[in-house]
């Protein structure tokens, strides 16, 4: 590799960074900043653009567009942290359980994953959302249970590799045997693997998330959410185009900074 | 005569990420003249497929050619444009690489690799007959695929494309380390008649003083990236001059040199095989009907072709491979069928086993400390008096596996089982990834292990001038099934089955021409 | 020969263009996605093509008075129940058939066959039967007096079509309207030539196009591209891209379309009358409007379904009042306020927006809204009338038809699901009064009565923007129903 290609990745990396480390900081300080409350309507200055009281202008119900995408982050993220740590937790076992077991549950195991992979996900949710309405947590559950699938076939290739390599045999021989040999000596080795992709699924429930609020089954109005917000502003596209620029920027520079990050290696 | 290959005080150094250099090659000159036969030999990082490499004019990632010449028929091949490079491969210099997998295209025919070398108007004759000077004979080849034949006729079809066009040179990187024994000796005996009947300059690279010994006039000592040694093959093989050179020699095992005396008595057994047998994908036979005691104190050698089922015994006797049918018990009769997660720890404890690869016996992410007690709840004391055993000082409990060389990890791989006071240790293949001193070393220290310790011992090799240096008895498998078995002067000085005595022949005539 | 051929061949052409002044190409929205009839009484008519091909028997004028169209004059009995229409003579129908009595026998008893179920039946279901006096005099007998018949009869679906055209009127019209139909495509382009015989004068334009997009932001570039000429409606809040006024003609409407928020009055808490009234009183509906809809965008409404010009239309006073809601909360047992959940989707335009809008008005009356939004394909019906609030969405009608249509108790659409039986006599009372004024002040009573007890929160009727090229001519500032499209031209 030429240096100079090398200073480009350190320059995305620095640039991916910077990012993350932007919307981490928004997401948790927003609530804090002197910003318009985000379900303040203004019926005297609506789908306006940029001027000094809004920075960003407002949306179709005179609300302050800044203000609301700023905090428009925080129930993608809060679902998706969730939805990650279940789709993670779930996966991992799911996976390493199959490889461990091998044979007919195995076999079960792999069929099962098979099928919660061809479920056509956004269908599904669609269903659970009509059906249980827009509970936060039946939502992280869904999500979480959908998206493990792909976090448990990775880890079930990558433990049957593992499995097979002569450390962990020996392991076997000298009394190591089911999570003693999935923590202490599969997942230290695929961690980077395993966490790659818990990092793409991440990205996914996040935009899961902003889909389903985008057809209106995720978050409620009036809840500033991305998704929500690029559905109530699409109608006005051609007044005010920052009401719908603003969340698609905020939502595309989290998603491809994550996926940036863990593709880097 | 003309000098086919001149080198000039070539130097190559390796660049790392840190800009920190390693030399690969220092100051090495060479020459070598049409007709003539080179041998190259050195341990692993010596520099020997640097050099060969480079004389085809190929010079891998991270390498830079600092200072000297290099000249391939009067070019040097790494300067030259690159279409020029191109008309001279295969009609001026060859090179036969060492993976043999990756040297053939999968999904093209046989014959379609003769027409990418050859182009699309070369008759089947032609190809055929390419062939057959390589040993190859009859039509079905042509229509074959990679993974439809043989390693050694892979070997043979890679020889027969490389000479098609009738280069000057032929290079050849380790030329046999992927075959057995009885194979490679074939393919190496073709490459020599071959040589004999067209007259082209032959460079063979190995780390094997026996194959260099079998085609070469001339052989080149390689260490460190110097030549140590330079002189006519049958000079250097019995008057070395270089130590390391000479240390080389010491190392090879010899078919009646024994590192330990073999213990003829009847011991008390610590395990009984009786009629084991494996089936693999519903019907091959990986162990068929084998029976098999070792004795308290016994080492006992298995050797065996690859697919003959050596280490198939070995996983079912440690316990991680179970068997279709037969029986396998300890000394106290406990039945060793049972799961390896079902067994006491006194009787897991019994048995334990060092595998082949090096790179693969420790957890990457783990020091040296960490592996060894792990498992075997050993407290810092005991760690290093097992590493103290294998030879190893208190500086490695904080190595990683990638801080360490071959031949430590296998010494840190067999100090964790002795952590476990096994009495029975399983040795697959421990040293054929190791540089031949390297491996010599480690047999001396199984050696004195086993005296100090008298633990027994079933350890596999396909070397068995190796393995009878170490063992009291010898069983020899072949297709899975136990061809003769003795002690190990029995087998070696009146060998009853054909191929354990094609086996002890080659051993015999290894080092001389 | 040959030349001679060729010679008059461009003649033809040469006088064809002389005759022709000028296309019109209106945008239309993709209704009912290609299940499209040419048919008026169908569930799936396509509009407003219908009223460019066939006529009604009477028609609107500028200020909603009904007017003459295929009948020339119209009179009651003494109680309303027996009405007498004597049509207009010498009318042809497209295929130059004569327009008779037994065309608007065969139309009407069309309109109101419960076997057919039209939708203009809840309209003209009062019609009980029709009778051909003579060639060109009806009769229409109603099972109950109604003064307003002949603004019923003005509904923009009671056209007459020839006897016997079931079968081929949904592709093949034939109307006496000023327009013919020449190409029928629902989901492309449907192209109207004009009825040179038109009985109310020759139209104007040579052809009509009407072009179907598949969404509003679509049919609004086409406009601005000049791909079009004509858009029936947009939203308020988006006029703002057709400011050009050397370009584009914006007129704005006032209509009788409505939103509304419904409160189910056989559910708790709305079952309080008290609780209704606090809802209804907390919000200003002034903001509401402005808004939703835009400055601009509606008229306040004090929760009646009557519209402003609409001659019954009361206006009441409806003040937000938080200090007032507050009590009547404390009084029904809400001292801390309440806490209700309302659900909407965005099935249509403006729904989601305001409950958003009422959420923030009614918050300091402490009244607090969770909003539940639910799929827009499944909205009417699983969520409208079901749940004990949602929002809701209504067309323009005249009084006596959306007040019974609505409210009264046995009323199929009914959505808050109200008895009132008090309501009822109301509203019988108030459609068989035959004085214009004395039915006035009974209908007043009516929309205060609703005021003052239902479960409809209904701030605002929408005014309508109309945008068009300044090439258009013709066209004024009333609903679509009242457009002479004969009179309509482009320079």
């Amino acid at each position: 590799m030429n240096s100079s290609s090398q200073r480009r990745l350190i320059r995305i990396r620095i640039i991916v960074y910077c990012v993350l480390g932007f919307h981490a900081i928004v997401a948790l300080i927003a609530p804090l900043l002197p910003l318009t409350p985000t379900d303040e309507q203004d019926s005297g200055a609506m789908l306006q653009g940029f001027s000094a009281t809004h920075w960003l202008g407002t949306d179709a119900l005179g609300r302050d567009i800044l203000s609301r995408v700023l905090h428009g982050g925080r129930p993608s993220l809060i679902i998706a942290v969730l939805a990650t740590l279940l789709s993670a937790i779930i996966g991992v076992a799911l996976g390493s359980l199959a490889a461990l077991a091998g044979s007919w549950i195995d076999e079960a195991l792999a069929r099962f994953i098979d099928f919660l992979l061809a479920v056509p996900t956004l269908i599904l949710l669609l269903l659970i959302a009509s059906f249980f309405g827009h509970d936060p947590f039946i939502l992280s559950v869904t999500l979480g249970l959908m998206y493990a699938a792909p976090i448990a076939r990775v880890a079930r290739g990558s433990t049957q590799v593992l499995l097979a390599r002569d450390f962990v045999r020996v392991a076997r021989l000298q009394g190591g045997s089911g999570i003693n040999l999935v923590f202490g000596e599969v997942l230290p080795n695929v961690w980077r693997v395993v966490l790659t992709e818990i990092a793409m699924q991440f990205t996914w429930i996040i935009l899961a998330f902003s889909s389903l609020s985008f057809l209106g089954l995720g978050a409620s109005p009036p809840t500033p959410e991305w998704g929500l917000m690029i559905a109530e502003a699409r109608s006005y596209m051609t007044i005010n185009p920052l009401s719908v620029i603003a969340p698609i920027v905020m939502l595309g520079s989290l998603v491809l900074a994550v996926q940036a990050l863990v593709d880097r290696e | 005569m003309n000098t086919i290959l001149q080198f000039d005080q070539v130097c190559v150094e390796a660049r790392d990420r840190h800009r920190d250099m390693t030399p690969i090659l220092q100051s090495v000159n060479l020459r070598v003249e049409m007709g003539e036969k080179l041998g190259i030999v050195g341990g692993s990082g010596s520099g020997k497929s640097t050099l060969l490499r480079i004389a085809a004019g190929v010079l891998s990632p991270g390498l830079h050619h600092t200072s000297g010449k290099v000249s391939t028929a009067g070019v040097n091949m790494l300067a030259v444009d690159p279409k020029v490079r191109q008309q001279m491969y295969g009609s001026t210099v060859a090179l036969v690489a060492q993976s043999l997998g990756e040297a053939l295209t999968s999904h093209l025919t046989i014959r379609a690799h003769f027409h990418d070398t050859l182009g699309h108007d070369v008759n089947d004759e032609t190809i055929l007959s390419s062939l057959g000077d390589a040993g190859l004979d009859g039509v079905k080849y042509l229509q074959r695929f990679p993974h439809q034949i043989s390693g050694g006729e892979r070997q043979r079809i890679l020889l027969a494309l490389a000479l098609v066009r009738s280069p000057s040179l032929l290079l050849l990187d380790e030329p046999t380390s992927a075959l057995d024994v009885g194979t490679a000796a074939d393919v190496l005996a073709t490459i020599i008649k071959l040589q004999e009947l067209r007259g082209f300059a032959l460079i063979c690279v190995s780390h094997d003083l026996g194959v260099v010994g079998r085609v070469s006039d001339q052989v080149v000592v390689m260490n460190r990236g110097q030549i140590v040694e330079h002189g006519l093959t049958e000079r250097v093989l019995a008057t070395p001059s270089d130590s390391y050179t000479q240390s080389l020699l010491a190392s090879i095992p010899r078919l009646h040199v024994r590192m330990r005396t073999p213990q003829l008595s009847v011991q008390p057994p610590v395990v009984i095989v009786h009629e084991l047998t494996v089936i693999r994908n519903g019907s091959t036979r990986a162990l068929d009907s084998v029976s098999l005691k070792v004795g308290k104190g016994e080492v006992v050698g298995v050797i065996g072709e690859s697919g003959s089922g050596k280490s198939t015994l070995l996983s079912v006797i440690s316990g991680l491979v179970s068997s279709s049918s037969g029986s396998i018990h300890n000394g106290n009769g406990f039945d060793l069928s049972t799961p390896l997660r079902n067994r006491p720890h006194a009787v897991l404890s019994e048995i334990q086993m060092v595998f082949q690869n090096p790179d693969d016996s420790l957890n990457p992410v783990r020091t040296v400390e960490q592996s060894m007690s792990r498992y075997t709840n050993a407290n810092r004391d005991e760690v290093l008096v097992a590493l103290d055993a294998v030879e190893l000082s208190a500086q490695f409990l904080t190595r990683r596996p990638s801080e360490m060389s071959g031949g430590e990890k296998q010494r840190v791989a067999v100090a964790r089982a002795l952590l476990m006071h096994p009495q029975l240790l399983l040795l697959d293949e421990v040293t054929s990834a190791l540089d031949v001193t390297v491996q010599a070393s480690v047999v001396k220290m199984l050696a004195s292990l086993q005296a100090a310790s008298g633990m027994s011992m079933v350890m596999v090799s396909h070397d068995i001038a190796l393995i009878a240096s170490l063992a009291d008895k010898l069983i020899v498998l072949r297709n899975g099934k136990v061809v003769e078995q003795g002690s190990v002067d029995a087998v070696i000085n009146s060998p009853i089955d054909p191929y354990t005595q094609h086996l002890v022949n080659l051993a015999a005539t290894a080092i001389r021409k | 020969m040959m030349a001679l051929f060729c010679g008059s061949a461009v003649l033809a052409s040469c006088g064809r263009t002389t005759t022709t002044s000028g296309v019109l190409r209106v945008a239309n929205d993709a209704g009912f996605g290609g299940a499209e009839t040419m048919d008026p009484y169908d569930g799936n008519r396509t509009w407003p093509t219908i009223n460019m091909v066939f006529d009604r028997l009477i028609g609107v004028d500028k200020d909603f008075s009904p007017i003459s169209e295929l009948a020339l004059k119209w009179s009651s009995n003494d109680d309303l129940s027996e009405w007498t229409l004597a049509l207009r003579e010498g009318v042809k129908f497209h295929d130059g058939s004569d327009f008779n009595a037994d065309d608007v026998v065969y139309s009407i008893n069309r309109m109101i066959d419960p076997k057919f179920d039209s939708p203009v039946r809840a309209v003209l279901g009062v019609i009980k039967a029709v009778k051909a006096i003579d060639d060109y005099t009806v009769k229409l007998s109603l099972t109950t007096g109604e003064a307003d018949l002949p603004s019923l009869l003005a509904d923009y679906r009671a056209l007459m079509t020839p006897v016997d055209s079931q079968a081929t009127i949904g592709k093949t019209p034939i109307g006496t309207g000023p327009f013919k139909m020449e190409t029928f495509d629902p989901e492309g382009t449907t192209v109207l030539v004009a009825n040179e015989n038109y009985f109310l004068g020759k139209p104007q334009l040579s052809k009509i196009e009407i072009i179907t997009f598949a969404d509003s932001q679509s049919a609004a570039q086409a406009l601005s591209g000049d791909q079009v000429d004509l858009l029936l409606s947009i939203d308020g809040k988006s006029s703002s891209i057709f400011g050009d006024s050397a370009k584009f003609t914006l007129q704005t409407i006032p209509s009788g379309d409505w939103n509304a928020i419904d409160f189910r009055v056989d559910r708790k808490p709305f079952d309080d009358v008290r609780v209704r009234k606090a809802l209804r009183i907390a919000a200003d509906r002034q903001i509401i409007t402005d808004t939703v809809l835009g400055v601009g965008g509606g008229v306040v409404a004090c929760d009646t379904p009557v519209w402003t010009a609409d001659p019954y239309r009361w206006d009441g006073p409806c003040a937000k009042d938080t200090e007032g809601a507050k009590a009547l909360l404390a009084e029904a047992g809400y001292p801390d306020g309440i806490d209700i959940d309302i659900h909407t989707s965005d099935v249509e335009v403006h729904m989601v927006e305001l409950v958003e809008a009422y959420q923030q008005q009614v918050k300091d009356a402490g009244i607090r809204v969770t909003i539940k939004m639910a799929d827009a394909s499944g909205f009417w019906d699983d969520v409208w009338m079901k749940e004990s609030a949602f929002v809701d969405s209504w067309g323009q009608r005249p009084a006596a038809q959306v007040l019974n249509e609505v409210y009264r108790s046995t009323a199929a659409w009914n959505p808050t699901g109200q008895v009132d039986k008090a309501l009822d006599a109301m509203l019988d009372d108030a459609r068989s009064t035959l004085d214009l004024g004395q039915r006035k002040q009974k209908y007043a009573a009516i929309q205060e009565h609703l005021f003052e007890n239902s479960g409809i929160f209904l701030p605002y009727h929408k005014t309508l923007t109309r945008v068009m090229s300044s090439k258009v001519r013709g066209i004024n500032p009333i609903v679509i129903d009242a457009v002479r499209w004969e009179k309509i031209s482009v320079s």
